[in-house]
C-alpha cells in the first residue's frame, strides 16, 4: 500500500478514527494498531507477515534471555546469535544473489564449486525492521533498555508509518511512548498536515516530474545525451532522491503525529551542508545515527589514533553503502563517501594544525617583541625600531583568501558536487554506466532537448528551498495553527487535489522501498 | 608596541545573534483532529471528484468496480452541479493534463482499407529489390516506433541500444500497467493512431499482454478471462491494432510473451501469444517474434539464469519473475531487432547509402 493513493487514504481514515476511539484502552489500541500494521504490510504480499512475526518472536526471546541471565558469557552468546539471525535473514533475502554471483565469477573461473543461484524476492521493509530489531536487542544487552512486553515490541517493529522506508526509529525513542497513555489533547495537527502535504508534493509532483523528464532518460541511455543534459540529469537525481525519500519520511512522521506518536527527524536541508560530514548529519539522520552507535563505535570509534579512526569511518560508510543495495555500485558509493569523509577530516585537521602552529609562532614572536620593547624602552632606541612589530603582524600570505561567507559557499558547492558524483554510482545500473556518464559529462559537449526552463527552474527552486531558515517555516506554521481546525483541513483537502492535478497518472513506488 | 594577543573580554565579544524565539503551534484534541481529517477527505473528494471517477473506472470488472464507480459518479454529479470540480478541471487544462484523445480506430481502419495512406519521405527513394522497401540510409533513417506495456520498458531500452542510431530513428512509448484489455485505463489503439500520424513510423515493434489477462466489458456484459468469448474479443482487438498499422510499407513486429515464473501466469501468457500468432497468420505485414528467445530454458520453460558467453550464469529476469533484466532484455532484443533488420535490409544498408541517396 503506497502512501499517495486513495487506498491508503481510506485505510488511514479508518485507523485514525478507530485508533483515537480506543486510546483509553491501551491494550486494545495496541492490538488494533498491530493488526492494522500487519494488514498494511500484508497488502504487498501476505507471506511477508510471516517474516516480520518470525523476526519479532526471535528478537524478543533474545532480549528476554539477555535480560534474565546474570552470566555475561551467556548474554554475549545470545546477543551474537541474535545478530547472526538478523544479519542472516537480511543476508539471505538481500545479499544472497550478489554473493552467489560474485562467488561464481571468482571461483567459477578457476573451476571451484560455488553456491547455487536462487532468484529470491526481496521483502519490502526488511532492511528497516532488521536494523530496528538489532538496536533493540543490543540496547537491552547494553542495559539501556528493559525488554518490552511482546505486544509493544511487535508494534515497534511493524508500526505502519515507519515500516517500509523509515525513519529508523530506535527502540528507546518508540517504546516509552507505548508505555504511557496517548495524550488526546495535544495533537500537532498543523505540523502533521504540513508534513503530509509537503511530503506528497515532493513525492508526487517533484520526484515524478524529475524522474520522467530527465533522470530516467539519461540514466537509461546516457550515450544518447549531451554533457549538459547529463549534468542536469545528475542534479535532477540529487533533487529527485531527496524529494522522494524525504517526502516519504515527512508523510510517515506526519501520519504518526496524527496517531499521537512522535518520530525523530530524518532530513534537515542536506544540500545546504558546507562539508561532507555536515551532509551526513543532515541526510537520513536516523541511519547515520544508527551506523554511528551500532557500527562505528563498536568498531572502536575515534579511539586508537587517527589511522584507526579513519579505518572505522571508512568501514562504516562502506557497510552503509552495502545496506542500500546488493550491487557493486552501492559498494563503490559507500567507499567513495567513506574516503571523502576521511580525506575531508584529514585536510581539516592539517589546516587546523597549520593554523595553530602559525598562531603559536605569532604568539611567541609577540611575547619576544614585548620583552624586547620593555628592554628597549629603558634605552634610547624607540620601541618601534625593534622590528618585532612587523614580524608579529599577520603575514599577507597568511591572511585568509576568502571571507567566512565565501568559504561557506565554496564548501556548499564542493560538497554538493561531491555528493552528486556519488549519486551517479548510486543510480546507475552498473559501474560501467556510471563511468560512461562521468566520461560523457566531460566530453560530450552540447545542449539538448531535455534542457528546458521549467526543468532548470524546478531544480533551482528545490535547491533554493534548502536555504529557508528554520524559524521562518516554524513561525509560519505557528500562525497557520491559529486558524480553526476545519479551515486548515479544508486548505489541506484543496492542496491534495492540487497535488493530484500536478502529478502524473499513477504513482511510482518510493525509491527507498528497494532498500 | 604590539597589541597583546588575548581573548576578548566578555563585554568585547560580539553579542550572540538575537534569534527570534520559535512560536509554538497550537495543539488540537483528538476529536478535532479526526473531524479535521474527515473535512479534508470530503473537500478533496468533492474538488477532485473526476479523479475518483477515473480511479474507480480502473478497478477490475466486477461488483466492487460497479459499486465504486456508481458512488464516484454520484459524487461527481453533485460536485459538478455545484461547479466544485471546475478548479481542478481548469488547472488540469492549464498544466496540459487534458483528457486523452479518443480516436475511432475502426473508422480509421475502414478508411485505410479504402484508400491506403503512404508514409512520408523527404527525398525521392529507390526500392531495394531484396526487401521490396526503400533503401534505409543515414540521410533518411528508418523511423521506428516501440510501444507497449512495462515489458517494453526494458526491451525498448535494449532495442534502442541495439539499433544503429545512424540508420534508425527510434521512439519508445511505453505505459506501465496498460494493455489491450482495458482501454478505459489506457486506450492503446487511439494512442497508436495518434502516434502513426505524428511520427510516421515505418517499423513498429509492439509488446502487450502482461496486464491483459483480466475480464473485459462489452456493452455492459463482463467476459471472463480465458473464456471463448473473451479470447474472441481479445483477438478482435489485436487484429484491429494490426490493421490500424497496415499503412504503406509499415512493418509490424509483435513480440510474443516469454515464459513466466508462475506456471498459471505462464499458461495464460502462452494463450495470449497464440492469439497474436493466429491474428498475424493472414496479415503478412505482421511478424510475431518469440520474446522468450534467448531467455528461456532449452525446453522452453522459465529460466531466471542462463549461461552467458563465458559460461558464467547471467540473470535474465527481474525478481518478479515477469520483466526482463537488462541482460535478458538485451538477449530478447537481439531476435526482435533481427526481424526489423531483415525486413528493411539494414544489414546491407551501410553499403547501399549511395543507392538510397
Amino acid at each position: 500500500m503506497l502512501f499517495p493513493t486513495f487506498t491508503f487514504a481510506v485505510f488511514f481514515a479508518v485507523v485514525l478514527t478507530v485508533g483515537w476511539s480506543l486510546h483509553r484502552k491501551q491494550a486494545r489500541w495496541k492490538l488494533f494498531m498491530l493488526g492494522a500494521s500487519y494488514f498494511f504490510y500484508g497488502f504487498w504480499d501476505w507471506r511477508f507477515i510471516g517474516l516480520i512475526v518470525l523476526s519479532t518472536v526471535v528478537n524478543q526471546a533474545a532480549a528476554e534471555a539477555i535480560h534474565r541471565s546474570a552470566s555475561d558469557r551467556f548474554r554475549s552468546g545470545v546477543l551474537t546469535s541474535s545478530v547472526v539471525f538478523n544479519l542472516g535473514l537480511l543476508g539471505f533475502f538481500k545479499y544472497y544473489g550478489f554473493f552467489a554471483d560474485t562467488m561464481r565469477e571468482t571461483f567459477g573461473r578457476v573451476g571451484l564449486p560455488s553456491p547455487p543461484l536462487l532468484h529470491i524476492v526481496l521483502p519490502v521493509a526488511i532492511s528497516f525492521f532488521t536494523f530496528q530489531a538489532l538496536s533493540y536487542v543490543i540496547d537491552v544487552k547494553r542495559g539501556l533498555l528493559k525488554p518490552a512486553p511482546l505486544i509493544n515490541f511487535a508494534l515497534y517493529l511493524s508500526f505502519f508509518p515507519h515500516l517500509v522506508a523509515g525513519p529508523i526509529v530506535r527502540a528507546a525513542e518508540f517504546l516509552p511512548q507505548l508505555e504511557q497513555k496517548l495524550d488526546p489533547r495535544r495533537i500537532d495537527l498543523t505540523g502533521a498536515l504540513a508534513l503530509i502535504g509537503a511530503g506528497l508534493f515532493k513525492k508526487v509532483v517533484i520526484s515524478s516530474y524529475l524522474a520522467s523528464s530527465i533522470v530516467d532518460p539519461i540514466f537509461e541511455h546516457p550515450g544518447r545525451h549531451s554533457s549538459l543534459e547529463l549534468l542536469l540529469g545528475v542534479y535532477g537525481y540529487a533533487v529527485q532522491i531527496y524529494a522522494d525519500f524525504s517526502g516519504y519520511t515527512d508523510i510517515a512522521i506526519g501520519v504518526a503525529l496524527l496517531l499521537g506518536i512522535r518520530f525523530p527527524q530524518n532530513f534537515d536541508r542536506p544540500y545546504s551542508a558546507v562539508s561532507i560530514q555536515e551532509f551526513w548529519r543532515r541526510w537520513h539522520m536516523t541511519l547515520s545515527n544508527w551506523l554511528r552507535d551500532f557500527l562505528y563505535i563498536p568498531l572502536g570509534g575515534s579511539k586508537g589514533g587517527r589511522d584507526r579512526r579513519d579505518r572505522n569511518l571508512f568501514l562504516t560508510m562502506l557497510l552503509g553503502g552495502l545496506w542500500h543495495g546488493a550491487a557493486w555500485t552501492f559498494v563503490i558509493w559507500g567507499a567513495y563517501q567513506g574516503a571523502g569523509l576521511v580525506l575531508e577530516r584529514r585536510v581539516k585537521e592539517n589546516r587546523e594544525l597549520t593554523a595553530s602552529r602559525r598562531r603559536g609562532r605569532q604568539l611567541a614572536l609577540v611575547r619576544l617583541g614585548a620583552e624586547t620593547d620593555t628592554t628597549a624602552a629603558g634605552g634610547d632606541r624607540p620601541a618601534a625600531a625593534s622590528g618585532f612589530d612587523e614580524l608579529a603582524d599577520p603575514d599577507p600570505q597568511d591572511a585568509p583568501r576568502f571571507t567566512d561567507r565565501q568559504r561557506r559557499w565554496i564548501g556548499r558547492i564542493v560538497t554538493f558536487h561531491f555528493i552528486c558524483v556519488g549519486w551517479i554510482f548510486f543510480r546507475s545500473d552498473s559501474v560501467g554506466t556510471a563511468l560512461h556518464i562521468l566520461w560523457r559529462i566531460l566530453t560530450a559537449w552540447g545542449g539538448g532537448p531535455l534542457v528546458t526552463p521549467l526543468l532548470v527552474g524546478t531544480i533551482a527552486a528545490c535547491l533554493a528551498v534548502q536555504f529557508i531558515p528554520r524559524p521562518v517555516t516554524r513561525n509560519a506554521l505557528a500562525e497557520l495553527s491559529r486558524l480553526p481546525a476545519t479551515v486548515q483541513a479544508g486548505l489541506f483537502g484543496a492542496f491534495l487535489v492540487l497535488v493530484d492535478v500536478l502529478g502524473p497518472a499513477g504513482v511510482a513506488p518510493f525509491i527507498y522501498f528497494q532498500f | 608596541m604590539a597589541a597583546p594577543i588575548r581573548s576578548p573580554r566578555r563585554s568585547d565579544r560580539p553579542a550572540a545573534p538575537a534569534t527570534a524565539p520559535f512560536r509554538k503551534r497550537r495543539p488540537y484534541r483528538s476529536d478535532q483532529t479526526v473531524g479535521a481529517m474527515v473535512v479534508a477527505f470530503v473537500v478533496a473528494m468533492l474538488l477532485g471528484s473526476q479523479s475518483l471517477v477515473n480511479l474507480a473506472g480502473q478497478q477490475p470488472y466486477g461488483a466492487r468496480r460497479t459499486v465504486l464507480l456508481g458512488m464516484a459518479k454520484g459524487l461527481h454529479s453533485f460536485s459538478h452541479a455545484l461547479l466544485l470540480d471546475q478548479p481542478a478541471a481548469r488547472l488540469g487544462e492549464l498544466t496540459g493534463k487534458e483528457p486523452p484523445v479518443k480516436v475511432d480506430v475502426e473508422a480509421v481502419v475502414q478508411q485505410q482499407a479504402a484508400a491506403p495512406p503512404t508514409t512520408a519521405s523527404t527525398i525521392p527513394l529507390d526500392i531495394n529489390p531484396a526487401t521490396g522497401k526503400r533503401y534505409v540510409t543515414a540521410e533518411e533513417p528508418l523511423r521506428v516506433l516501440l510501444a507497449g506495456d512495462s515489458m517494453m520498458r526494458e526491451l525498448g531500452g535494449a532495442l534502442m541500444d541495439t539499433a544503429d542510431s545512424a540508420l534508425a530513428q527510434v521512439t519508445l512509448d511505453y505505459r506501465v500497467s496498460s494493455g489491450l484489455s482495458r482501454p478505459d485505463y489506457f486506450d492503446w489503439p487511439s494512442r497508436l493512431a495518434t502516434k502513426l500520424d505524428e511520427l510516421q513510423p515505418e517499423a513498429v515493434v509492439l509488446m502487450f499482454g502482461a496486464n491483459d489477462h483480466q475480464d473485459v466489458e462489452i456493452d455492459g456484459q463482463i467476459l471472463r478471462a480465458d473464456s471463448p468469448e473473451w479470447l474472441a474479443e481479445y483477438g478482435r482487438r489485436v487484429g484491429l491494432v494490426m490493421d490500424l498499422l497496415h499503412r504503406g510499407d509499415v512493418t509490424v513486429t509483435w513480440v510474443a510473451l516469454p515464459p513466466m515464473r508462475s506456471a498459471t501466469f505462464s499458461t495464460a501468457m502462452a494463450s495470449l501469444s497464440e492469439v497474436y500468432r493466429a491474428e498475424a497468420a493472414d496479415r503478412p505485414w505482421v511478424h510475431v517474434v518469440d520474446g522468450g528467445a534467448g531467455v528461456s530454458a532449452p525446453d522452453g520453460s522459465f529460466a531466471a539464469y542462463l549461461p552467458g558467453s563465458d559460461g558464467a550464469p547471467v540473470v535474465l529476469r527481474q525478481e518478479d519473475g515477469i520483466h526482463y533484466s537488462t541482460a535478458g532484455a538485451d538477449r530478447a532484443a537481439a531476435s526482435v531487432w533481427a526481424d526489423v533488420v531483415q525486413r528493411w535490409g539494414l544489414d546491407e544498408a551501410g553499403s547501399t547509402t549511395a543507392a538510397g541517396g
